[in-house]
């Protein structure tokens, strides 16, 4: 292993990428609330629900159809 | 393709006559006395790095706000344009201070400012609230 022999040098310049302030009047920005994002999926859900209206939207819904069918059942002759 | 090589949040740059600066005040969050706070200044400082392809194009910087639940507080954007290299073939290196201006902090907790170039993300720099008890 050879040990390397450094020269005596001094530093003339640092290399800097250039810098760019960006001037506030360069700045768009849109600024939101929660409440933008929940009416955003309000209006996303909204045709899923119109697609899909014939689904039951809870658990009572649910069994209130199905009794409602075992009772159609019962009172055929 | 354009990389973002460097992003903090500092409250300052200081603009030697030379070229070179000085970053003051890195930060990653605040402790503050109440919320909903605003921040009235911050600068975000980004160094770009970009192919020789890239020269003299330009780019959308886009910086995000996001909430702990990732709902969307803030959208600032620029452009940037990609410099000459130093010497020919080169990657060019930017360096950008980034205003941030009356930033909102609703609730205290975890904050994430992410940083795209065109539509891809390349960066996300976390940032924390805190509320000091008794503060107010």
């Amino acid at each position: 292993m050879t040990e390397t022999e450094y020269v005596k040098a001094k530093i003339i310049a640092v290399t800097v990428p250039p810098l760019r302030v960006v001037p506030e009047s360069e700045v768009q920005e849109e600024t939101f609330t929660r409440g933008d994002f929940e009416g955003a999926l309000d209006r996303a859900s909204r045709p899923l629900k119109g697609r899909l209206a014939h689904v039951p939207y809870s658990s009572e819904d649910f069994i209130k159809e199905k009794k409602e069918e075992v009772e159609l059942e019962d009172n055929q002759p | 393709m354009v990389e973002v090589t460097v992003a903090v949040i500092a409250q300052e740059l200081d603009v030697h006559d030379d070229g070179t600066f000085d970053i003051l005040g890195v930060l990653t969050g605040l402790r503050v006395s109440a919320v909903p706070y605003e921040e009235p200044h911050m600068t975000l400082f980004l160094s770009f790095s970009a192919s020789p392809a890239e020269v003299g194009r330009e780019r959308r910087v886009e910086v995000h706000l996001l909430d702990a639940d990732g709902f969307l507080m803030r959208k600032s954007w620029t452009t940037v344009a990609v410099p000459e290299p130093p010497h020919p073939g080169s990657r060019a290196d930017l360096n950008v201070g980034f205003p941030l201006r009356n930033v909102p902090f609703v609730k205290d907790g975890d904050y994430s400012f992410h940083i795209f170039v065109g539509d891809d993300e390349k960066r996300v720099v976390p940032f924390h609230i805190d509320v000091e008890k008794g503060g107010e």
